[in-house]
């Protein structure tokens, strides 16, 4: 063989084999990315075991079982409820917002400003004096400024939840219908968790604050007034063993 | 313009209360169609966070409020 075609011969070798290393750092990097996969394990397959099912773990959600309703301030393992940023294999576990009872104070407000126009029309009689029209278009106004009043307090409650899922912690404020804040922290960087119950209603109706204490940039998180705050307490403690299990046995998460 | 009696002053402050009045309605009603756009604004941000059931329920609240609003606020500038 002639060193000028023993040069080309290895010239193209050469050129094939950075071919076939680029594929290789190119799969590798796929793999590394795909979702759900261990990289510290992507050589060895069969070392991977599946992650289990929630209520294999967690005493809490067996005895809740599966709770949903339109309504409801505690759902657990809802199936319809889905959040902005879920992951596709991520599972909402727990949907929480405050205790109903919490409306309570605005639908007592609510209630006395249907009535005030009729307890306080008596002490206005110059209100007669002016013509129909007016008449009707403030009591338009005013219902209007209830109904207000009402959708925004309502949306207010609905709207501010607190989501547990099996990966990670996420609390959705509203303020005022004008300032939206999301907060989350996943579960393995939990590191404390504690529940406060207090005051007559929070005694009554059994609901209280939670206080999540997480190594992350959001330091605090406060569930304000959900229900059963000492069981809600107890799964994310489960949440936070079954994760270092899974951490410890290399499971997939 | 000179007041040059009592039937006239009534005549100009009846005059100016009704403007007054109108001028408060109006601006209420302006005020509530804001608040019933930003309503619906925000109620579909909400309903985009968390995906729930009550969704459409809540957004054709949110678009009946507005219309409402914008019915009377268009009432107001016309009947008044």
């Amino acid at each position: 063989m002639s060193p000028t075609l023993f040069d080309s011969r290895l010239n193209e070798a050469q050129k094939e084999r950075e071919k076939v290393e680029q594929e290789i750092a190119k799969m590798k990097e796929e793999k590394i990315a795909a979702p759900g996969l261990n990289p510290l394990r992507e050589q060895d397959s069969a070392h991977r075991i599946p992650p289990r099912k929630p209520t294999d773990y967690s005493e809490v959600l067996r005895s809740w079982g599966k709770r949903s309703g339109f309504l409801s301030a505690l759902m657990s393992m809802p199936e319809d409820a889905r959040f902005e940023t879920q992951h596709a294999d991520e599972q909402v576990l727990l949907v929480l917002r405050q205790h109903p009872v919490s409306n309570v104070g605005w639908i007592i407000i609510a209630l006395g400003l249907i009535l005030l126009p009729g307890l306080l029309i008596p002490f206005f009689p110059f209100a007669s004096a002016l013509p129909p029209q007016y008449l009707a278009f403030a009591g338009v106004g005013w219902w209007m400024f209830i109904a207000a009043y009402v959708i925004e307090q309502f949306l207010n409650w609905y709207f501010n939840i607190y989501i547990i899922t099996d990966e990670r912690v996420i609390d959705v404020d509203f303020y005022s219908l004008l300032y939206k804040r999301v907060s989350e922290a996943k579960t393995d960087n939990i590191q404390d968790v504690s529940a406060t119950t207090a005051g007559f209603f929070g005694a009554l109706f059994n609901y209280g604050d939670i206080t999540i204490q997480t190594a992350g940039e959001n330091r605090e998180f406060e569930f304000g007034k959900v229900p059963e705050p000492a069981m809600v307490t107890k799964f994310i403690n489960e949440l936070i063993l079954e994760e270092q299990r899974e951490e410890r046995e290399g499971r997939v998460s | 313009m000179m007041i040059t009696s009592g039937e006239e002053l009534t005549t100009q402050l009846t005059w100016l209360v009704e403007r007054g009045l109108k001028f408060g309605f109006v601006v209420t009603f302006l005020l509530f169609f804001l608040f019933a756009v930003v309503v619906l604004r925000q109620s579909k941000l909400m309903t985009q966070t968390i995906k729930t059931p009550l969704h459409a329920v809540i957004r054709l609240t949110a678009w009946v409020q507005l219309l409402v609003a914008l019915v009377v606020f268009l009432a107001a500038l016309l009947f008044l």
